[in-house]
């Protein structure tokens, strides 16, 4: 069977959940998920860049464990709350992230 | 392959990993480690559980630093970050934590198959992944609790993976500037995670580019491209890791652990360079099996598969090949470190699964390409790929495995008796009380009763700590019989049990439960008790 993409990835987090939740509980469902989720910034941004698959959600992985907790800390310092500096970072991440695809995108139909 | 299979073989290891990897909290959460643990959790730990950045530390997280830190953390903050941030996530403060620190530090595995995936094809990828996951180096320095070294290290593949795709791109006309910038964006990172696995990321990246300058006879790089690195690389550090600088440079050996900088370059023991590692005179406390490459690898099966894969690379000397070949000399220089005075050598040891068996899993496949005709190649292959997983999981995933599933059984690690009254310790004792642990039995426990309580234990050797500084400042007794009857030492129980009648008599008792109770004592009390 050929998966997109999309679906592989898809099927991926959906194991990756499912295994955590019968090896280490909830907590481990909250922790995987959470990082899957903090992932999905870095993600779309290399996702604009020729890399291989694994290149990417690995690179992705490590930029988002290391850089998301770093502008996190520092946000935390300004907003003067960690958990409100944890969704605040993440939707600016997402928006800036977003922002970032769309206009390598248009650069790249322009070329 | 089929692509999608190979992905599921990967995801399929990466999630055994981390089950293997996490053991050690899956029938008993409670935190464990050796020493320096309590250490790194502390500031993470204080984030997510008051909901704030940490800047100055609180003066409990300052007394544990055995050195001066001008009251900022001793690291930068992004492990202390990421640890609240998966705590907070995983909405467990110890559970979460421990399944945080498996999951990174077992990236070397993911960040290995990419850099092998890429330049070497699936199978040498997933052999030597499959390796790391078992690497029994790795799983000491994580079971003791060296987090911080062990995902900077996991860095250093990913790292690699990168800048040689720019050298690639390079020399094959296609320049892709991109690799070199994300790779330098990585390399900020492992510096803020540690900055030991920096040094080696550089010095591999540096000697491959000037090997590869004289093979190629074209400087791979060009002025914008070293400027813009550089300038990258230093204002990121600066700013996000400001305060940490001067004790990073500090950490690199400069008047620290007894060494200086007159004692530093200096010749030492010149016939350590015909030894591949040995157990030094000044052991920081590591086992003696943690030098030896047999206990580390499971015997020599591997190594001599690397010699066969060396030995295969140094006869191709491709570019690819060149990459693996300079990481094991690089490796060398930095395990003989100590033949110059340098400090800190014995943990690059840990790379040593990262850099061999890349090169064992090529030898396999030079094996196989010895068979010379169709027929016989065609069952060779499977042969010794299965010969190669039978030898991983009965010998080195043997030895692994008891080592996490064992890993600081009851009496080594908080017990829920402890664990109880540290947090009522948290709620009801002032910021800056200092709490003498009596009946506790491992000095590493208590720096845990002092990490995970967010106050400050008198935490030494003896007994009743009567061997630290902070003994006499005691305004706090937590009389502790909970390791005492793990251990059954009844005998210990009953003179703990007339030394509290006799010297606790007078004072206020606080709580007491399950075998646990905290006295508030005067000021005088430490001095007066202990001088009779």
């Amino acid at each position: 069977m050929n998966l997109t993409r999309k679906q592989l990835l898809v099927a991926g987090i959906a194991v990756s959940v499912v295994f955590m939740y019968v090896a280490l509980g909830f907590t481990g469902v909250r922790v995987i998920a959470g990082l899957f989720l903090i992932m999905l910034p870095a993600y779309f941004i290399l996702d604009t860049f020729e890399l291989g698959l694994e290149e990417k959600i690995v690179a992705t992985m490590f930029f988002s464990i290391g850089g998301y907790s770093t502008l996190v800390y520092y946000s935390g310092l300004v907003i003067g709350s960690f958990r409100a500096a944890m969704a605040i970072t993440f939707l600016i991440l997402i928006v800036a992230a977003l922002v970032v695809r769309k206009t390598r995108k248009k650069g790249k139909k322009k070329e | 392959m089929n692509k999608n299979t190979e992905y599921f073989l990967v995801l399929l290891l990466w999630l055994t990993t981390i089950y293997m990897w996490t053991l050690p909290i899956q029938k008993n959460p409670l935190p464990y480690g050796d020493v320096d643990p309590p250490v790194h959790y502390a500031p993470g730990d204080w984030m997510s559980e008051n909901d704030k950045s940490v800047w100055k530390v609180p003066s409990y997280i300052e007394l544990m630093y055995a050195k001066d830190t001008r009251g900022y953390v001793a690291y930068p903050p992004t492990f202390y970050s990421s640890h609240a941030v998966f705590q907070i996530i995983g909405g467990d403060r110890t559970k979460a934590s421990y399944i945080f620190l498996a999951i990174t530090s077992s990236m070397t595995l993911l960040s290995l198959y990419v850099l092998m995936r890429k330049f070497f094809g699936f199978i040498p990828a997933y052999l030597s992944s499959f390796l790391m996951a078992f690497s029994l180096r790795d799983i000491l320095v994580y079971v003791m609790g060296q987090w911080m070294q062990a995902i900077s290290f996991a860095f250093v593949p990913i790292i690699i993976c990168f800048y040689f795709s720019y050298l690639e791109s390079f020399f094959n006309k296609k320049r892709k500037d991109y690799y070199l910038y994300i790779s330098i964006l990585l390399l900020v990172l492992q510096y803020l995670f540690h900055p030991q696995g920096v040094v080696f990321s550089m010095a591999v990246m540096g000697l491959l580019t000037l090997v590869l300058w004289f093979k190629e006879k074209a400087f791979p790089l060009t002025t914008k491209n070293i400027l813009l690195s550089i300038a990258l690389f230093v204002v990121l550090i600066i700013a996000l890791a400001p305060m940490q600088l001067s004790l990073v440079l500090g950490h690199a050996g400069i008047k620290q652990n007894g060494y200086s900088q007159s004692k530093m370059f200096k010749i030492n023991n010149p016939g350590r360079l015909f030894y591949w590692s040995k157990m030094p005179d000044d052991n920081p406390g590591l086992p003696a099996s943690y030098f030896s490459y047999r206990q580390m690898n499971g015997g020599i099966w591997t190594l001599i598969l690397f010699f066969i894969g060396a030995a295969y690379l140094l006869f191709r000397k491709t570019r690819k090949d060149i990459l693996l070949l300079v990481q094991v000399l690089l490796l060398y220089v930095f395990i003989h470190f100590d033949v110059i005075s340098l400090p800190r050598y014995t943990r690059y040891l840990e790379l040593e699964a990262q850099v061999f068996y890349p090169i064992a899993a090529l030898g396999l496949v030079c094996l196989i390409s010895l068979f010379k005709s169709t027929f016989l190649k065609k069952y060779a292959k499977p042969v010794l790929i299965a010969a190669f997983f039978f030898l991983a999981l009965t010998v080195n995933a043997k030895n692994a495995y008891p080592v996490l599933r064992d890993a600081y059984p009851s009496m080594y690690r908080i017990n829920p008796a402890q664990y109880d009254a540290t947090q009522w310790i948290k709620k009801n004792l002032p910021e800056k009380a200092m709490v003498l642990p009596a009946g506790t039995l491992t000095y590493a426990k208590k720096k845990w009763l002092w990490t995970l309580s967010q106050r400050t234990f008198a935490a030494g050797n003896n007994f009743f700590s009567d061997d630290v500084p902070e003994f006499n400042l005691t305004d706090y007794v937590m009389v502790d019989y909970s390791d005492l009857y793990i251990v059954n030492r009844m005998d210990v129980v009953a003179s703990l049990n007339d030394w509290e009648t006799k010297v606790l008599a007078g004072s206020t008792k606080l709580f007491d439960k399950n075998n646990v109770r905290i006295y508030e004592v005067d000021k005088n009390w430490a001095k007066e008790s202990f001088s009779t």
